[in-house]
Order: structure tokens, then C-alpha cells, then sequence
């Protein structure tokens, strides 16, 4: 085991446990557990997002992909950016406004009830475990890879200190984890970036012949390839990135950590800024990996190209560089999990417990103890998902959350917003219509159904590898067709009363009722 | 690596020796107080990049493969680098004196990289100033206490060596060899630049808990020796009072020597010098003077301005601290020193807590007692308005005359009707009009005049134009009272009671005149200035009047009394004239 | 609430109902032709480049960038400008929204 990767991972855990000790120091509630008593300036939050949205497989996968494909990784990337304007524009502050942790809260400020509640729980739930799964299985290979641990036990090692954090740190602890997570990423990416290009003495065309030199394609690096086999895929691919983002629960409930929507926008933008400038790092990275790794080397230690970045901190700066990209990934992936963690604890204790069990008559005290024992068994949950996994590609689980936000959660998020005549009925068709639709073109897809790589060995039923393009109209024919073949009367007052809401950020006079939070 | 990372540990233990010695020079409390003028940050700025200097000397020369260390290295040659800690002075510059002194000892680094050479330069040069500035930036985002926590300050200089290790490897010509070079550094640097910024930013915790701890026990003994105090600053009379504060101070702050005086003269002694420093000795020097006018802490380090006439004295240092009352200083304490050397800081921080202290002791203590007096003279009042005696007495008067003088009847009647209506209206004002007053007495004056109209004459004189004067109702009254019942109990006729209402330069001046028999000798002294208990009550009565008087209009209108050479007593009391601005205690 | 003049509530909602809509249409007015277009321009690029891939790659005049990448960049930057424009004209929201709020109170 590599000494100076060791020291510089337990630097991270260090600094991570110290600031949730700092975060647990605070007085608990649950306003602090769930939203960090939305103390957070717009800048953080937006450090924060950036944060909770830039996973390994941006870092890693991200930077191999334009090493290996050029033009089309760094397609790929533009859609992650692109989608944080639907989420400013149209998403950010009415769901600032409406909801109080979870997205259920957002959605049942305008249709209260139980079912409801329930299903819109169980979806955040569902993404947000096939999130994390992906992510606790790369950080055990990573480890595994660089610091020779055993998967088991890495894994066992980071799900533990996930649900550490959020247990004695709650979102504080989460919230500021990402923003170090951030600082560290952006910096380190930073002075590689330099040091890349102080290599080819800071010209820019050195490297672009040196990158012709380094690939097989040769000239065409630079071109468009063949990502994708015909224009429905990457449409269908740009679409689920287009409206996916926006329906990401773990995204959605970082707006609740700040104190009013211009906080939200201040952090939408820093976030959608931080992004982009990580993209376009990533794409200096990935050329220089071709032009000073090389293709050949690259493929030949990790087909996936995961390696990319370690590989070239090696090439630009030896092993004591490389180590210090390892720990950032690392980072990169606890700061993510974590936020999944939280993401999966809100609906859980929240939305089932508190509001549907309990009818949100628990107590302070009841509440907490709850969160954190919730936030121990998601830990639990994933971590005994993530031990089965270790050689199972799991990576397009990932795209399927994405899918499922875009096709189940967004349509009813819009909806619920901005549509007069939406009523229960559709929200529940809407979901579970994008939902069926997403899980079950999934599996039925080239993922699952492959002939040789498959889980199931059969050619796919359904031939997308990116089924955005049909499970999205499909949620949102569900909701729209829910609302109108359903006989219920439409609700007027109510939607007013939610638009103002949503639009203002105030809640008008009720005199007939309790308002519903 | 291991050998290095040793190495650079055993060199860094000079570094650290000497960083504890500066931490125990008294001077260096200094420059952990953060205040921002030019100077003090270029001086900060100066120590530290002195100190980050010495650091890169605690390094050793890479060569290549090797390194070696020296004593001090001069001049690098183009293929060497020196390795150290210069980034543990930058990191703790930042951290202590905030951004801009770290950036300012980064400069000092840079010019001395730059005049050193060798491999690595320009890094060196950007990466010092760099890193003093952020460390500044960001501790504040980390912190709020005044000296970040030592491992909160590990983490932080973790980065630092990573960011230099980054730097080379940008500004390298040759990656060839920087590349090997940052590698076998990295790990190093990054450990023993960080376990020393700990240590450091430990030790300095430490002193600057010392002081702290200091200042904790000065304070302690301050409001140790105040309450202390507090039963003495109760006392009657002020010698007495003197004396025991004296005996205390003596006692508690080892002085050489103690002094309590009033305004004009020394009170008490205590401690060296007692043989000449005695009680009743006026007060010459100008410093006291001056003490005593502003009300401030003075400090006297010369022998030359105690002004001590004897010349002999051992003393030779003083802190004059004054007690003031409302406002006016009411006295001074004096604590001897015999040498100016022991006057420090924290003897006159003392000196001033305890001048505060006692001051709002003696003015919560006078302010108690002024509430009982009031609060007794309403009683009073309300007793008057029911004092069965008077009410017996007139009413009993009222029923005699009604028969024999019907006019005459009804006018007591109304009489006792004024009377007993002003009294309740002076019930609850604490200053009221001499106009109001007046009618006050007048109304007990006629009611009086009608009982004893054979036996005694009763006199009233005003002057024009000092009705709208303000005094503590039921002043006069009780004075005229007072003449009648003690000076006049015995007389048979021809008894005479005389109240005068004059103009004089000072004020207006109220004389209450009996030809009684007089104050006896030994009352005469204390009249009102204590409370004489007697069966009647009116011992109580001069009292109460006059502390009201002293602490409603000042010290200035306090009750006269004494006997007149042709026999029978004159009390009197003055309204000074007032500055439209102070009203007294509200 | 105010109890004595039960019409009050009504009232306001009509002067809210009346303000609110006024900020739905200044609304839409901008964001609906930004989203639009912002998602015109986005869904072009996966599409020109699936659909004329040669063309993409050829170099612009003067820059000798191919058109693929300029189109790229110009995603990030067009969502930097498209943000910015927003936080603009958001302003002017905002103040909508806090007159509205105003009416609310009693």
C-alpha cells in the first residue's frame, strides 16, 4: 500500500470528520438536520451543488471519455451544464417556495394526502439508492486500485463514513463536506491544468498536434464520431440531461438550505459557472491525457478510460501528484454519496414517517431520533447493495436515475407549477407512468438485454441505450392524461394560492383551512 | 523519503526552540493583538518573514538524488533547492495577522528566494506570498477564535506543500528532473510542514492563554477586594470608612502603602510612611488636585509629584485613584509604590477596576439609602395626613371654637383642609415649587396659630420672586415643628418661631428661628446628621430632612443648626441656585 | 384577518390576484421565448452533429476551429449569458413579488 495515497485519503477523512464534529456541535433540530437551518449563502449553496453534482464519473469518466473519443466526450458533458437553466428559469425558486424539506412537501403543498406523499417518496427514495450505488462501487474499485484495500472493505469503510456524516451532521455536515469537496476539485483541476500547459510551454496548438500524435483517430479526434449510432440516440441522451437535472431530488432539496430565492438564483448560477468551468477544464485534461499518455496506454491499463486523470497526474507530476488527484476523487465521490444519503434519509423519515405514519404529529425530539436512525439503515441498505455489485457494471444506473427524473419527477414538478387543471389523479398516473416507462425500457434495453454482456442474454426488446425520448413524453402523457380523463373538479383557489405561493414566496390568508407544509 | 522526512524533523526542532523562546518574551503578546495600522502590520509582516527566512534555512539542499545539510546557505547553485519550512512562517502569518501580513512576509520570502536561486525559483517566489494571503483568507472562514485550534491549523498547512510541489512542477523547464524532485519531496514537506504549524499555532495558544489567565486573576482580585469592601462603605462616618478601606487595600494589594483622604485632607494612612502621612494632613500636590477634578485614574511615577514635605520618605511612586459619587469626586484613594518600576500595567489596571468598582459601590450605597429616606418621608406624610395627635388636637380645637368662634372655625376647618390636601399632592413629587411649600406651612402655620395664640408667635417672611425655586417637599414644616416641640415645649408665652425666606448670593436661603432653650450640647453636634431616636419621633424627623436635602439639592444644602446667642435655636438650609441642567438624582 | 370587514380578504385578493397576474405575464413574456430558444440552440448541437457530422468538423473561417467545437462553447458560454440574463430581469420580479406581498399584510 502506497504510503503517501494513504496519508493524503485520511487527510480527507480527517477533515471531513472534523467538520462534522464542528456540524454535530450545533443544537439539533430539524430544521438544522434536514435544511442546515438554511444558513447558507448563495455562493456556498452553489459551491455545495456544484459539489453534490460533479461525481467520479464526471472527474474520472468524464476525462476518459474525451481522451478516448474526443469530440463526444466532451458532447456528453455539455448536456450535464446545459440542464442547470430549465432548473433556474423555471424550477429553482418556486420549489424554494413551496416546500419545506423534501420534494413531497413541494408537490403536496398543492395536493395534500397521503398517496401522494407516498409516491413521490418513493421515487426520490428510488433515485436516490440507484445513485449512490453506482457511486459506492466505484469508490471501492478506486480504492481498491490505489491503495490496494480489499472492495469489501473500502466499501464498508466509505458507506460507514457517509452515514457518520449525515447522522451526526445532518445536512451541515453534508453541505460543507461538498463545499471543501469543491474547493479541492476546482484547485487541484486548476493546477493541473497549468502544469499541462506550462508542459507544452503554455501554446495551445503544441498540444493539439501532440494530441493528434497520441490517438489512433488521428485527425479525426477532433471530429464528431460515432457516440452515437443515429440522431434519435443523441437526442434521447441530450433530452434525459436537458430535463433530468431538474428533476434530481437530491439537487432539488439543496435550495431549501438557503433563506430566500435570490439566494436560490445566486446559487443556481454560482453552481451552473462552477460546472462549466469544470467542463472545460476536464476537456484540457482529456486532451492532455492523449497527448502525453497516449491512447494506447491509456486503453491498455483501464478500458474504460477511468484512469485518465491518475494517468496523467502521473505523466505531469510523479506519484506524489497522482496521489493528490486520487484523494480529490475520493472526495469527489464521499461528497456525493453523502448528499444521496441525506436525499434518501429526507423522504424516509420526513415524508414517510413524520407526515404519512405520524401524520406530522411527531415531536422535535421524535423527529431527529428518527432522521438519524434513517440515515443509518440507508447507510446500511446501500453499502449491502454495493458488496454484491463488485463486478457488475452498474454504471448505467446512473443515466436511469436521470432518466426517471426527467420522465417521472419533472413533468409533475411543471405541472404541479404552472398547470391550472392538474389534479391529484395526474400526479399519480404522471409518476408512475414515467416511472414504468423509464424501468422498464431500461431493462428491456441494450443495458440489461445484451447478448453478450448482458444480465440477460437476449437481444433488447427495446432499442435505446438512452430511452429519454420515449419515457419522458411518456410521464408527461401520464400526467396529462391522468388530469383530464379523471372527473374531479378542477381546484381554482387552491392553484391560485400555490402560484402565489410558488411566485412570491408568501403564503395568502387562508380562512377556511390549515395550510398544508 | 523517510531519511528526509527525519531529517527535516530534527532540523525543524531548532526552529521550534526558538519560535518557544520568542513566545516567552514579554514583548510578543504584542503581536497577537490585531491592530490593523500600517506599522504594526509591517512589523508583523517583518517578524514573520524573518522567521519563514529562518525556516528555509532549517532545510536542507536537494541535490539531485542526495541532500545534504548545512548551516546556513547562501547562494544555491542552478541544479540545487532548498528544502524547508518556509511555508510553516507563511501559513502562521496568515493565520495570526490575517491576509495582508501573510501576503507582506510572503514578499520578504520572495526577495530572499530570488537573491538565493537555485532550482525552482520563480515558484518559490509566486507560491510564498500565495500562501500567506490564503492561509489569512481562509482562516477566517474556518475560525472565529482568536488563535485557530492547533488541528484545525494541521489541516490547513497541508495544502500549502502541495501547492509549492504544483508550482514547481509549472514553472519547471525541466520536468525531467522537477518531477522526481517533487516527488520525493511531497510527502515530506507535507508532513512535517503541517505537524509544525500545529506545534506552532500549540504554542501559541498557550501564551496567549497565559496572559489571558492573567488578566482572569487580576479581575478576580479586583472584585475579591470590592466586595470585600462593601460593609466598610456602609459605615457613618467617613474617618471610619477611611480607615478601613485603608486597612483592606494595605492588606490585599501589597502596596507599600495606603492613603484614603476626602477633598481637602487625608483620612487614613496605612503602610510606610505612617509616620509622617498622618490624618488631618491637607492635601498639596497638584496632582491630587487634579485627580480630584477630573475624576480619573492619575498616575504619579516621580517622587517630585507626591510633594511629600518630609524628606526622608520612601515613597516614591503613586496611583491616585478617585471615588466618585453622582458624578463629583467625593475623595481619593492613594496606593503607594516605593519604586516607579513596580507601577506596571496590571497595577493600574487593578487601580482602575477598583476606582469604578468602589464608585458604584458607595453610589448604589447612598442611592439605598436615599430610597429608605424617601420612602420614610412619605411615610411621614401619609402619617401626617393622619397624624392622630395634630388631627386630634385641631379637631379638638375646631369643636371648642365652633361654639364660642363660629368664623373662626370654619376657617381651621379649611386650614386643616389645605393642610391635609398638600400633603397628599407633596406625597408624590420629589422636588415641588417653594410657592407650593409655602402654602404648605402657611396652612400648618394658621392651624398652629389659632391653637396657641396666647402662647406663641409664629412668622413667616418671603421674599419676591423665589417661589419658582424647586426644593424636597416637607422641608420646612418639620423644622418649625421641630422648634416648637423641643425648643418651645416649656415655654408658657412669648414663645417665638420665625421663618425666613431670603435671597442670597448663593441661592435662597430658608432660616427657621426660635427663642426657645436651645439644642442641648451634646444633640447639637449630631443633629441630623443622625437619626436621633426619641419618643416623640422628631429626632427622625431633622434627619430625614436633611439627607433629603443633601441628596436632592447637594451637599451644599445640608441642615445648619445651631444655638443663638440670645438663646433658642436657628436651623438653616440653602437651594442653591440651580444649573438648569442638573436636577440631582431623578 | 381583519373580522370587522370580512370583504377586506376579498378585496385583496382581487388587487393580489390582479398583481400576480400582471408578474405571470411579465414572466412568460421573457422566460417562455428563453427557454425556447436556449433549448432550440441546445437540442442542435446533438442533432447537427448525428446529422451532419462533416460539416461540423470543418474548420471556421478566420478561427480555424471546427464548427463542432465553436457550437460546443458556445453551449457553456450561452448558458453563462442566458443566467445572466435572467438574474437581470429577475430583479424587476422581485419587486413584483414584494409589492404583492405587501397587499397581503394587513
Amino acid at each position: 500500500m502506497n504510503f503517501t495515497y494513504f496519508l493524503l485519503f485520511l487527510c480527507i477523512v480527517g477533515s471531513t470528520l472534523i467538520i462534522t464534529h464542528w456540524a454535530a456541535r450545533r443544537k439539533q433540530t430539524t430544521r438544522l438536520f434536514f435544511i442546515a437551518d438554511s444558513s447558507l449563502s448563495g455562493f456556498q449553496n452553489g459551491m455545495a451543488i456544484a459539489g453534490d453534482y460533479i461525481s467520479a464519473a464526471s472527474f474520472l469518466g468524464i476525462t476518459g471519455a474525451i481522451a478516448l473519443g474526443g469530440y463526444d466526450g466532451f458532447l456528453y458533458s455539455i448536456g450535464f451544464l446545459v440542464s442547470y437553466l430549465l432548473v433556474l428559469l423555471v424550477i429553482a425558486e418556486p420549489v424554494r417556495h413551496l416546500g419545506k424539506y423534501s420534494l413531497a412537501d413541494v408537490i403536496c403543498a398543492r395536493f395534500p394526502g397521503h398517496r401522494i406523499r407516498l409516491a413521490v417518496a418513493c421515487v426520490t427514495f428510488t433515485i436516490s439508492i440507484f445513485y449512490m450505488i453506482p457511486q459506492l462501487v466505484a469508490t471501492g474499485l478506486l480504492v481498491r486500485l490505489l491503495l490496494g484495500i480489499d472492495y469489501s472493505v473500502s466499501v464498508l469503510v466509505i458507506g460507514s463514513l457517509m452515514t457518520v456524516y449525515v447522522v451526526f451532521g445532518g445536512m451541515v455536515a453534508t453541505s460543507w463536506v461538498q463545499i471543501v469537496k469543491t474547493v479541492l476539485l476546482m484547485s487541484g483541476i486548476f493546477l493541473l491544468s497549468l502544469i499541462l500547459l506550462s508542459r507544452f510551454d503554455w501554446q495551445i496548438p503544441l498540444l493539439l498536434q501532440q494530441v493528434k500524435e497520441g490517438t489512433p483517430l488521428g485527425d479525426r479526434f477532433f471530429a464528431p464520431g460515432h457516440l452515437f449510432s443515429t440522431p434519435l440516440e443523441a437526442l434521447s441522451l441530450h433530452l434525459t440531461l436537458f430535463l433530468g437535472t431538474a428533476g434530481l431530488p437530491h439537487i432539488l432539496i439543496r435550495f431549501f438550505t438557503v433563506k430566500n430565492a435570490l439566494a436560490v438564483r445566486k446559487s443556481v448560477i454560482t453552481a451552473s459557472w462552477i460546472i462549466g468551468l469544470f467542463y472545460v477544464m476536464t476537456l484540457a485534461l482529456g486532451l492532455g491525457t492523449v497527448a502525453l499518455v497516449g491512447w494506447w496506454k491509456l486503453v491498455r491499463t483501464d478500458p474504460t478510460g477511468n484512469l485518465a486523470a491518475p494517468l496523467l497526474a502521473e505523466e505531469l507530476g510523479g506519484d506524489f501528484l497522482m496521489a493528490f488527484i486520487a484523494a480529490i476523487a475520493f472526495a469527489t465521490i464521499v461528497a456525493v454519496v453523502t448528499g444521496l444519503v441525506i436525499s434518501a434519509t429526507t423522504s424516509l423519515s420526513h415524508d414517510v414517517y413524520n407526515q404519512v405514519l405520524r401524520k406530522g404529529n411527531a415531536s422535535e425530539k421524535e423527529q431527529l431520533r428518527i432522521a438519524k436512525w434513517t440515515a443509518g439503515v440507508v447507510g446500511l441498505i446501500s453499502i449491502l447493495f454495493s458488496l454484491g455489485l463488485e463486478n457488475i457494471n452498474v454504471a448505467f444506473l446512473v443515466s436511469l436515475t436521470f432518466v426517471i427524473g426527467a420522465s417521472a419527477n419533472l413533468p409533475v414538478i411543471l405541472f404541479t407549477l404552472y398547470w391550472r387543471r392538474f389534479n391529484e389523479t395526474g400526479v399519480l398516473i404522471g409518476m408512475a407512468s414515467g416511472f414504468l416507462a423509464s424501468l422498464v425500457s431500461v431493462v428491456t434495453g441494450p443495458h440489461i438485454m445484451h447478448p453478450e454482456h448482458g444480465w440477460i442474454a437476449m437481444e433488447p426488446l427495446f432499442p435505446l441505450l438512452n430511452p429519454g425520448v420515449i419515457a419522458v413524453p411518456v410521464g408527461f402523457a401520464g400526467a396529462f392524461l391522468g388530469t383530464v380523463l379523471s372527473r374531479r373538479p378542477v381546484d381554482e383557489e387552491r392553484f391560485f394560492r400555490v402560484l402565489v405561493r410558488a411566485q412570491t414566496g408568501m403564503a395568502p390568508g387562508n380562512p377556511t383551512g390549515r395550510r398544508q407544509s | 523519503m523517510k531519511v528526509l522526512t527525519m531529517t527535516l524533523f530534527e532540523r525543524l526542532g531548532l526552529l521550534l526552540v526558538l519560535a518557544f523562546l520568542v513566545t516567552r518574551i514579554p514583548g510578543f503578546r504584542s503581536l497577537l493583538d490585531r491592530e490593523l495600522d500600517l506599522k504594526t502590520t509591517g512589523m508583523h509582516a517583518l517578524i514573520f518573514g524573518l522567521f519563514g527566512i529562518a525556516g528555509a534555512q532549517a532545510g536542507v539542499v536537494m541535490e539531485g538524488e542526495t541532500f545534504f545539510s548545512s548551516f546556513w546557505v547562501f547562494q544555491l547553485e542552478d541544479h540545487q533547492m532548498l528544502v524547508g519550512s518556509s511555508l510553516v512562517a507563511m501559513v502562521i502569518a496568515g493565520l495570526l495577522g490575517g491576509p495582508v501580513v501573510g501576503w507582506g512576509a510572503g514578499c520578504i520570502l520572495s526577495l530572499y528566494m530570488f537573491q538565493l536561486g537555485g532550482m525552482g525559483t520563480f515558484a518559490n517566489i509566486l507560491v510564498h506570498p500565495l500562501t500567506g494571503f490564503l492561509a489569512g483568507w481562509t482562516a477566517r472562514f474556518f475560525s472565529q477564535e482568536r488563535v485557530i485550534a492547533p488541528l484545525k491549523a494541521l489541516f490547513i498547512g497541508i495544502f500549502p506543500p502541495i501547492l509549492q510541489g504544483a508550482l514547481l512542477l509549472v514553472f519547471s523547464s525541466q520536468p525531467e528532473v522537477m518531477i522526481p524532485l517533487v516527488d520525493r519531496i511531497g510527502l515530506p514537506l507535507v508532513v512535517s510542514n503541517s505537524v509544525a504549524i500545529a506545534i506552532f499555532t500549540a504554542m501559541i495558544r498557550v501564551a496567549l492563554h497565559e496572559q489571558e489567565q492573567e488578566a482572569a486573576y487580576a479581575t478576580r482580585r479586583a472584585l475579591a477586594i470590592a466586595e470585600e469592601a462593601l460593609p466598610y462603605l456602609k459605615k457613618e462616618s467617613q474617618v471610619e470608612m477611611a480607615d478601613d478601606i485603608a486597612e483592606l487595600l494595605f492588606k490585599e494589594l501589597q502596596v507599600a502603602a495606603v492613603s484614603v483622604t476626602n477633598r481637602l485632607e487625608v483620612l487614613a494612612h496605612r503602610g510606610l510612611g505612617n509616620d509622617h502621612h498622618h490624618r488631618g494632613d491637607p492635601l498639596t500636590s497638584p496632582l491630587l488636585q487634579q485627580a480630584i477634578q477630573k475624576g480619573e485614574v492619575t498616575i504619579a511615577s516621580m517622587r517630585e509629584e507626591i510633594r511629600c514635605p518630609y524628606p526622608g520618605c520612601p515613597l516614591e511612586a503613586a496611583i491616585i485613584v478617585p471615588i466618585v459619587q453622582s458624578g463629583e469626586t467625593s475623595g481619593l484613594i492613594q496606593l503607594y509604590f516605593r519604586r516607579s518600576q513596580q507601577l506596571g500595567e496590571v497595577e493600574v489596571a487593578l487601580a482602575q477596576g477598583l476606582c469604578k468598582l468602589i464608585s458604584n459601590q458607595l453610589n448604589a450605597v447612598s442611592a439605598e439609602k436615599l430610597r429608605l429616606l424617601i420612602r420614610d418621608a412619605e411615610l411621614r406624610n401619609l402619617q401626617a395626613q393622619i397624624n392622630p395627635h395634630f388631627l386630634f388636637n385641631t379637631l379638638h380645637l375646631i369643636s371648642t371654637l365652633i361654639r364660642v368662634h363660629p368664623d373662626l372655625a370654619r376657617k381651621t376647618t379649611v386650614q386643616l383642609g389645605n393642610y391635609m390636601r398638600y400633603n397628599l399632592r407633596l406625597a408624590a413629587a420629589s422636588l415641588v415649587p417653594l410657592e407650593e411649600e409655602r402654602k404648605h406651612l402657611d396652612a400648618y402655620l394658621e392651624i398652629l396659630r389659632t391653637r396657641f395664640a396666647d402662647r406663641l408667635t409664629l412668622v413667616c417672611h418671603m421674599e419676591d420672586g423665589v417661589g419658582r425655586a424647586m426644593l424636597p417637599p416637607s422641608t420646612i414644616q418639620p423644622l418649625v415643628e421641630n422648634s416648637i416641640q423641643h425648643g418651645l415645649k416649656n415655654a408658657v408665652s412669648g414663645g417665638k418661631v420665625e421663618v425666613e425666606i431670603r435671597k442670597v448670593k448663593r441661592g435662597i436661603r430658608i432660616i427657621v428661628r426660635d427663642n426657645g432653650c436651645g439644642f442641648p450640647a451634646d444633640i447639637l453636634e449630631q443633629a441630623g446628621k443622625s437619626p436621633v431616636t426619641s419618643e416623640k419621633g422628631s429626632g427622625i424627623g431633622l434627619y430625614n430632612v436633611n439627607q433629603r436635602l443633601i441628596g436632592l439639592l447637594g451637599a451644599e444644602s445640608q441642615l445648619e443648626v445651631c444655638n443663638r446667642r440670645s438663646g433658642g435655636s436657628e436651623i438653616s438650609f440653602l437651594i442653591p441656585d440651580q444649573e438648569p441642567a442638573e436636577e440631582g438624582i431623578k | 384577518m381583519d373580522p370587522e370587514k370580512p370583504e377586506t380578504n376579498e378585496s385583496l385578493s382581487r388587487l393580489q390576484s390582479e398583481l400576480l397576474r400582471q408578474l405571470i405575464r411579465r414572466k412568460k413574456r421573457l422566460l417562455i421565448p428563453m427557454i425556447l430558444l436556449f433549448a432550440v440552440f441546445s437540442f442542435g448541437l446533438p442533432l447537427f452533429v448525428s446529422l451532419y457530422p462533416r460539416q461540423m468538423s470543418r474548420p471556421a473561417p478566420w478561427i480555424q476551429v471546427p464548427w463542432g467545437w465553436l457550437y460546443a462553447f458556445a453551449q457553456i458560454f450561452l448558458t453563462w449569458l442566458w443566467g445572466w440574463m435572467y438574474w437581470n430581469s429577475a430583479k424587476t420580479f422581485d419587486r413584483l413579488a414584494e409589492e404583492i406581498r405587501q397587499r397581503g399584510k394587513i
